[in-house]
């Protein structure tokens, strides 16, 4: 009984809806189960060179995300002889090819309006750096989402003196705030990676740190830490930008009132302000 | 669902590639890329929409005001204007002078995307809106043919923000160009994007996103809420 008792307690902690409310999300609204369900069951029936097929739906390991991608990736280009292709993608496959790649994988919360959809349901990316093991430089990053789809691609430049190439992915460990007041501090344990959308972008190949501290929400981009409203009134994408004046009068508002927002999750937002030390 | 006939747009592009291959800056029909010049955002600042507008004028002339002057005539940046005022300043700094601020519902999205292909096809950039209101410019995409119908593979994005050629799937593409729950927001030519309606009649369900979705479109509806 007792263990019982404690595996309904971790599953219900650990549960989307459990995770989405430790860290003030917006939940996904109830229902379309059995859209989703369906949905499932159609990825696993695809057969190789079916439309949408990928090898691993709802990958769950390092090699099934990195299959994922290389089976898409290999696909789009394979109407192309290899030396018409962009010298980024020869020098990805070239190094995949080799055996030298060495891939490393963080899990993005996703913080964005794309998180809850009807037929999909997306609580996170996956992440993957693509080192070159000889040299340790980062030579590709890409994400897959929940369901093993590719969702984006990012190549090192050639030219090592390009300005605006990769960033480094912060550090969930060594990520340190400049801007948090005395008394609080960024727990490690209560880090994650976001993908959020609004005033503060923190793109899916470049997500910001968030964490918990006392109670709250914060997340950092770039050292700079962003408090989450939680407790001000929340406002919903489909009000705010659901139409092209009502888009416009939302941007002008939060621009004359010098006000920051940014996506919680299904289709709501949340004020945000930049913490001061 | 919308069907969509896109033939004819793609045999244009094998065709249109084959003929101007420096333009394209590909050698397969399946790479099509405008070679807009990248340009940043100055680190720390709003300038994405005067970024995209210089990013355009450089593909047109060669040359180019700074983002400063561009901000200076919109009266302000990326959150402070309008998309109007960013399609206004397409029309004062570029070679188009009939830009316009194109929204659509995202149940509408492969019409949308219909006249954003188009405008890519007739060599003119677009501004697309992501994240809100974050803006940078299209520069392309890449498609490939399996057995008698065709796959979207990618968009490339130029990220004032971020960096040059960002590639998104297509169907992740619809996602960030179309929200669920917001409209689909672009700064696009009238004249470069003439032809959209016929191409999107012309093609039909050959065309399938990166998520295998037919229509060259998202799976609507159930990409909203």
């Amino acid at each position: 009984m007792q263990k019982f008792l404690l595996a309904l307690v971790s599953l219900v902690l650990l549960s989307p809806t459990a995770l989405a409310q430790v860290w003030h999300l917006e939940d996904c609204p109830p229902g379309h189960a059995k859209e989703r369900l369906e949905f499932r069951e159609q990825l696993k029936e695809l057969e190789p060179g079916d439309r949408g097929y990928r090898p691993n739906p709802f990958p769950t390991t390092t090699d099934e995300v990195v299959e994922n991608f290389l089976t898409f990736h290999r696909r789009a280009y394979s109407d192309m002889a290899f030396e018409n292709l962009r010298p980024t993608d020869q020098r990805l496959f070239n190094l995949v090819d080799s055996g030298h790649a060495k891939y490393t994988l963080r899990r993005v919360a996703n913080w964005t309006p794309t998180r809850c959809r009807k037929r999909e349901r997306e609580d996170y990316f996956y992440v993957v750096q693509v080192i070159d093991s000889r040299t340790g430089v980062e030579v590709t990053r890409f994400a897959v989402d929940e369901e093993g789809d590719v969702a984006q691609l990012r190549h090192r430049y050639m030219d090592p003196a390009s300005e605006n190439d990769l960033t480094p992915m912060p550090d969930l460990r060594t990520a340190s705030p400049t801007n948090l007041p005395r008394g609080i501090s960024a727990p490690i344990k209560s880090r994650q990676y976001v993908n959020v959308w609004g005033s503060v972008r923190c793109g899916l190949l470049d997500p910001c740190v968030a964490f918990k501290a006392g109670g709250k929400t914060y997340f950092m981009k770039e050292g700079e830490v962003y408090k989450v409203e939680v407790n001000r009134r929340r406002m919903t994408v489909a009000g705010e930008m659901g139409s092209a004046a009502a888009k416009q009068a939302f941007f002008k508002r939060m621009n004359d009132r010098n006000e920051m927002f940014a996506s919680i999750g299904a289709g709501k937002l949340a004020y945000i302000s930049r913490v001061e030390p | 669902m919308t069907r969509i006939r896109w033939k004819t747009l793609l045999v244009a592009l094998v065709v249109m590639c084959g003929l101007m291959s420096m333009a394209c800056g590909a050698t397969s029909s399946g790479d099509v890329k405008l070679g807009v010049p990248y340009h940043a955002q100055a680190q720390g600042s709003l300038d994405c929409g005067p970024a995209s507008v210089q990013m355009w004028t450089d593909y047109d002339y060669g040359f180019y005001p700074s983002q400063q002057e561009i901000a200076t005539w919109m009266g302000g940046t990326c959150s402070g204007v309008s998309e109007d005022t960013l399609a206004a300043a397409v029309n004062q700094f570029t070679r188009t002078d009939d830009a316009y601020w194109d929204f659509d519902a995202p149940s509408n999205v492969e019409a949308f995307m219909a006249r954003q292909i188009t405008s890519i096809d007739n060599y003119t950039p677009v501004i697309a809106i992501i994240d809100f209101k974050h803006a940078g410019v299209v520069n392309g995409g890449k498609w490939h043919q399996e057995g008698n119908w065709y796959q979207w593979d990618y968009t490339y994005f130029h990220d004032p923000e971020v960096r040059a050629n960002d590639d998104y799937p297509s169907a992740r593409w619809h996602l960030v160009n179309c929200p669920p729950g917001q409209i689909c927001s672009q700064i696009i030519s009238t004249i470069m994007t003439q032809g959209w309606v016929q191409n999107q009649n012309s093609y039909g369900d050959q065309i399938y996103d990166s998520s295998g979705c037919g229509g060259g479109g998202g799976c609507t509806p159930e990409n909203q809420y």
